[in-house]
């Protein structure tokens, strides 16, 4: 008796529903609308100024014109910029991974003396990533007399980027089906074939969202590079050069040909998107 | 779900019967070999630069400019000059309101896509496009929106609104805008995440109950995505607290942060030791927000 009366009382709520969330949905819809221009606008105007006939930026713009590419591709340290950091994205890419990898490999898979201590060390980087981090190798190449350049950075973006790469691997590692490695030591295979053809496979998913990720950072890294480029200049430090003090729409020319790169980036990351949230939780 | 699938090597090797004594050395010399690289990074290029910068702080003055002693008086200096007090407050008050603003315009939004959509993926590839590029760009995105002929000023302009330009740039508010674009990504994600994990079944049940919909996010939806909202309001405040680009880009000269004050300090000025002192203050104030929040988010889940 009870049970119907509920019962009726929820077909109720829902015969009243079925006129409410068309208007509860619309006002959902309306605001992520408004919020993803509000997103999108400040790239899309980055864009439309690096197609302007005019050099200021003033609304609206004038007319078309690829000048601005044409400078911007006959800037030389523009080209130096971008190639400084295509190295240093590189390098340090190929660091964190062999890095994280292991590590994330020796967190999870053994049990030692000073594990939770290590665990937390991990993390530390990724907290004071930032002013303070660059600060203090900064100091600390100057103390040791590194010299400063393309090198120490690369240095100092492997500290502060492969413990993004162990904690997306651990993700994936942790919820890692070990029978099917005890399966194939049973059938005979040795622990380095077992892990080249069982482990590595399963894993790599993880291992390829990680690499992406630190390159990405690493190529837009500004603060790091900022203190320990030295004479020379990464993309990001380039351009914050030039908009503090005389802004030229051929960063923006730059910048346009950059987020078609990063779109294309993006596509691929967002096949590896699992892996990627994980940092998140 | 007769068995776990999912026991971990470690657990595995503990329950293994036992060890013979070679096999346990084999072990440790695996283990080391595994660990040492990144280890010994950390400690080299991690834990001693952080060393040598407390080192420095303790200095009296640059080192090549004349003999150093070691003194306190930079932490005196950091800590008892109303300068940097009021720097400080600043960068407390300007974090807090971005995340908070962050918080009520992101949950909304992370609701809309964990429970009323069936395209999230498709949104959230769409919502992340932006911020994979450089946070450089982004700042000077808002420099040219904001600017005195930017768009902002010239569509508000057309609109009737306004006689003379607004002067939008180069204040807190432009830096308070930087923040808040900067950091929708830290927000947006772990609410999403949470609120995906709230179970249908206990909002139905709460509906079938007779709450309204909004008994039912405030009792129910917003207790059970608690540590999304400590993740995402964490990380958006640790990361603001330390941001240098919004506010030298877009504040003005009475908008500086603690990051931008340490920034300047070692381009501009000279006094590396007073800035190793800001600085190792910073450390140990993000040292602390970390532990917070560990202990924060730990004790909410055990609660829901």
């Amino acid at each position: 008796m009870k049970h119907r009366e509920a019962r009726k009382v929820v077909n109720s709520r829902q015969e009243f529903r079925q006129y409410m969330p068309d208007l509860n949905t619309l006002a959902y819809k309306l605001y992520m609308g408004c919020f993803l221009l509000f997103i999108f606008a400040p790239i899309v105007v980055v864009v439309l100024y690096a197609f302007n006939s005019s050099r200021y930026f003033v609304w609206p713009i004038k007319g078309f014109s690829l000048e601005w590419f044409r400078q911007a591709w006959h800037n030389r340290l523009l080209i130096e910029a971008f190639t400084n950091s295509a190295i240093i994205a590189l390098a340090t890419t190929a660091l964190c991974t062999a890095i994280g990898t292991l590590m994330s490999f020796g967190l999870v898979r053994f049990r030692f003396r000073g594990r939770g201590f290590l665990n937390i060390l991990v993390l530390l980087p990724v907290v004071t990533y930032g002013i303070v981090s660059s600060i203090s190798l900064l100091l600390f190449f100057d103390v040791v007399h590194i010299q400063r350049g393309i090198g120490a950075t690369i240095l100092g973006h492997t500290t502060f980027l492969f413990p993004f790469a162990v904690i997306i691997i651990n993700g994936r590692l942790a919820n890692f089906d070990v029978s099917l490695e005890e399966a194939a030591m049973d059938l005979g295979a040795r622990p380095v074939r077992v892990f080249v053809d069982i482990t590595l496979p399963l894993i790599m998913p993880a291992i390829v969202a990680g690499a992406l990720l630190v390159f990405t950072l690493s190529f837009d890294d500004f603060i790091l590079s900022f203190f320990l480029i030295g004479n020379t200049n990464t993309l990001p430090v380039y351009i914050f050069g030039l908009i503090r003090y005389f802004m030229t729409p051929a960063v923006n020319a730059a910048a346009t040909a950059l987020i078609g790169v990063t779109m294309i980036f993006v596509v691929l990351i967002s096949f590896f998107f699992r892996e990627i949230r994980t940092i998140w939780e | 779900m007769g068995r776990t699938p999912l026991t971990s090597g470690t657990e595995r090797a503990v329950e293994r019967p036992c060890l013979s004594k070679k096999q346990e050395g084999r072990e440790n010399y695996k283990l080391t070999l595994i660990l040492l690289p990144g280890v010994a990074w950390l400690f080299f290029f991690y834990l001693i630069p952080t060393l040598v910068m407390f080192r420095y702080s303790l200095l009296s003055n640059m080192p090549h400019i004349a003999p150093p002693t070691f003194t306190l008086s930079n932490y005196l200096d950091a800590f008892c000059t109303t300068l940097y007090a009021r720097v400080f407050l600043r960068t407390a008050r300007l974090s807090t309101s971005v995340t908070a603003m962050l918080l009520l315009s992101c949950f909304p939004l992370a609701y809309y896509l964990a429970k009323k959509t069936r395209r999230q993926k498709e949104i959230l590839v769409l919502l992340m496009i932006p911020f994979w590029t450089s946070q450089v760009l982004r700042a000077f995105a808002w420099m040219i929106l904001l600017g005195r002929s930017g768009m902002v000023n010239v569509l508000l302009g057309r609109l009737y609104l306004l006689t003379e330009p607004l002067r939008l740039l180069y204040n807190w508010r432009a830096v308070t805008m930087g923040l808040f674009y900067s950091y929708i990504p830290y927000m947006i994600l772990p609410l999403y995440a949470a609120i995906g994990r709230v179970d249908e079944a206990l909002l139905e049940a709460s509906a079938g109950l007779g709450a309204n919909r909004w008994q039912t996010l405030w009792n129910v939806t917003i207790p059970l995505s608690l540590p999304g909202i400590v993740s995402g309001a964490a990380l958006v405040f640790v990361a603001s607290f330390t941001d240098v680009l919004s506010p030298t880009l877009l504040g003005g000269p009475s908008d500086e942060m603690i990051s931008s004050v340490i920034f300047n300090t070692f381009t501009m000025g000279s006094n590396w030791p007073l800035g190793s002192a800001l600085s190792f203050i910073l450390f140990a104030v993000l040292l602390l927000a970390a532990a917070l929040i560990m202990v924060i988010s730990s004790q909410v889940r055990y609660e829901t």
